[in-house]
Parts: C-alpha cells; structure tokens; sequence
C-alpha cells in the first residue's frame, strides 16, 4: 500500500475524532487537535456497542443512554450555539430519565449466573 | 413410591416434577436454594410445564416439608458435576430462599431433619462428622462448568457453575452453611448406625 493511500486511511478514520479548535491549535501549533468530546463519545459507544450486542438493552434507564450516545455528536454541536439555559433543560431532561422504569438486578450480565434460577435445566448431568 | 421412616412431610407434589428412574445408587445429599422469594409461588413452580429444574424435598421457611418427587426416583437438581450422574447419586434437598435471605432456624431443623432420616433409612457408614459430610454436599462443591453452559474452555470441568447454598452475600455469612448441618446430622445419629 502506498504512503499516500495510507494517509488518507488514516485521515478518514482520524478526521471524526480531530476539531479546529483555535485557542488548541494556535498555542499548540498544529492544524488539528483531538477533541476530547468526541474521545468520550467514541468511548461510551464502544461500551454501549459492546453491551448490545452481548447483553442486549433492558429497560428505560439503558435504552435513553444508548439514544443519548447515538444523539451525542450532533448534540455537542448544536450544543455550541445554544444558550445556557436551554443546555441545562436538556441536561436536566437526559438526567431525570436515567431514574425512571425498571432495571436489570446487578450483576455482571456477561458472565453465566452462578446464582440457581427458576430457569435452571439440570436434567443433564453426564 | 419409596416413603422414607421418621422423614416428616407436610404434602407430596410428586405430579409435574421431572422423575425419572435412578441412573446410579444414591450416595448422599446434596444442599441448594431455589432462588425463591415467597414459599407459595416457589411451590407452584413446580407444577409450571416450563419447569426444568426439581428437587426432592423443598423446605419453605416455616420449616414445612414439600415433596416434590418419589424418593426412589432422580429430581434433575445438580446438573454436570464432579461426580457423574449427580442427579441420581444425591437426593437434592433445596432451601425455599435466594441468595440474600439466610435460611431460617426452621428451614435448617428440617433440612437436619430430612438428612438424618436420609442417612438412617440408608444406614450409611460413618464413624465421625467427616463421614457424614463427605455424604452431605453442597452444589457449589460439585457443579462444574461444561461446554454448555461457557465458551471458556479453560473452565471446563472446573468448579465454579454454581453458588448455592453458601451463597454470596456481602457480609460473608452463609445462606446454608453445610459444615453445620453435617454436624447438627452427626450430633442427631453419630455412630449409632454401622
């Protein structure tokens, strides 16, 4: 693979992650810097990805932090040109709703249950 | 139907239980918890057709006895363990409670109760407490991992499948201790069966 197909591998998968952000790059002296927003967002998608697809999303609480995540990019950036007071009623709004509905018990839901269920099928014992 | 001499039971439920005939001679008995939070829906548990799970004797908190299959017959409660053929080998004998909720001083008295009788009725040998509790297990000390139930070959024939009865409460006190109830069952019949 050549040099410059890499760069711009690179690039595509680098330029979601990197902002202009003038005060960073002019004290830093570079064209970009990472944003570190987006790092947490990525972050948090990772987990939730990872949750999905081995535990599934139960109840309310899970399902609004997946959406927030989802929602989370265009968000920070209309976030940008709002006012205060409208960025604390959606913060207030996103927060009330991680209380409400029913939850998994904890517990570590990627482990099998070592706790007896109901559900247990023993009849197997070779 | 095998009735066992001086085992006190409240009412048989032998109808929707899974029995099936004996794959190996009994050997001892082995100690759980159902998971349960109230006695009467862990009862009727065991008339659901969705049930794949049974015991031979249930004791709900008051101390009260529950038969849910004929003695003489296996009760699908262990599952893979260390011994093969659990399920047959010992008599499962489980606590109506869960993993929070210690058993009751009445639950413990029956479960004595049930394993002295047990023990008496088979006129197992033993001439200490060790005797006693190499015949008196709990699930947590047989239950392995297999294929089925991990992708992690490493834990394969490994114990670990299962908590109860010791449980895992926070404050490290034992749902069902079995040390104490193999000594409760030594001090009922020690040494006076050879």
């Amino acid at each position: 693979m050549s040099r410059s197909r890499l760069r711009v591998i690179v690039l595509a998968a680098l330029t979601p992650l990197l902002e202009k952000n003038v005060l960073k790059t002019f004290a830093l002296d570079v064209p970009v810097v990472f944003s570190m927003s987006r790092l947490i967002v990525l972050a948090f998608a990772v987990g939730m990805l990872r949750q999905l697809w081995r535990a599934g999303i139960a109840g309310w609480p899970e399902a609004t932090l997946a959406m927030a995540i989802v929602l989370a990019l265009p968000m920070l950036a209309a976030l940008e040109r709002a006012r205060p007071v409208d960025v604390l009623a959606l913060a207030k709004a996103l927060v009330n709703r991680f209380g409400a509905g029913a939850v998994r018990s904890v517990e570590n839901v990627y482990a099998s249950p070592r706790e007896p269920s109901k559900y247990d099928d023993h009849r197997d014992d070779s | 139907m095998l009735t066992i001499p001086g085992l006190a039971v409240h009412q048989r439920r032998h109808s929707r239980v899974l029995e099936h005939p004996l794959a190996s001679p009994r050997g001892g008995l082995m100690l759980h918890y159902d998971d349960s939070s109230r006695d009467d829906w862990a009862v009727e548990w065991f008339s659901d057709p969705r049930c794949t799970n049974g015991y031979t004797w249930l004791v709900l908190d008051d101390g009260r006895v529950i038969e849910l299959a004929d003695p003489a017959k296996r009760t699908p409660h262990a599952g893979p363990c260390l011994v093969p053929k659990a399920n047959s080998v010992y008599y499962g004998v489980a606590a109506a409670t869960n993993g929070r909720v210690l058993a009751t001083e009445a639950q413990l008295d029956a479960i004595v109760g049930i394993c002295t009788a047990v023990f008496r009725h088979h006129q197992w040998v033993r001439s200490s407490v060790a005797d006693v509790r190499r015949r008196l297990l709990g699930h947590d000390e047989q239950a392995i991992w297999t294929r089925a139930y991990t992708s992690e070959r490493s834990r394969w024939g490994r114990l670990g499948r299962k908590v109860d009865p010791t449980g895992t409460r926070a404050d490290g006190r034992k749902i069902i201790d079995v040390d104490d109830v193999a000594r409760r069952v030594w001090d009922a019949v020690g040494g006076s069966v050879r």
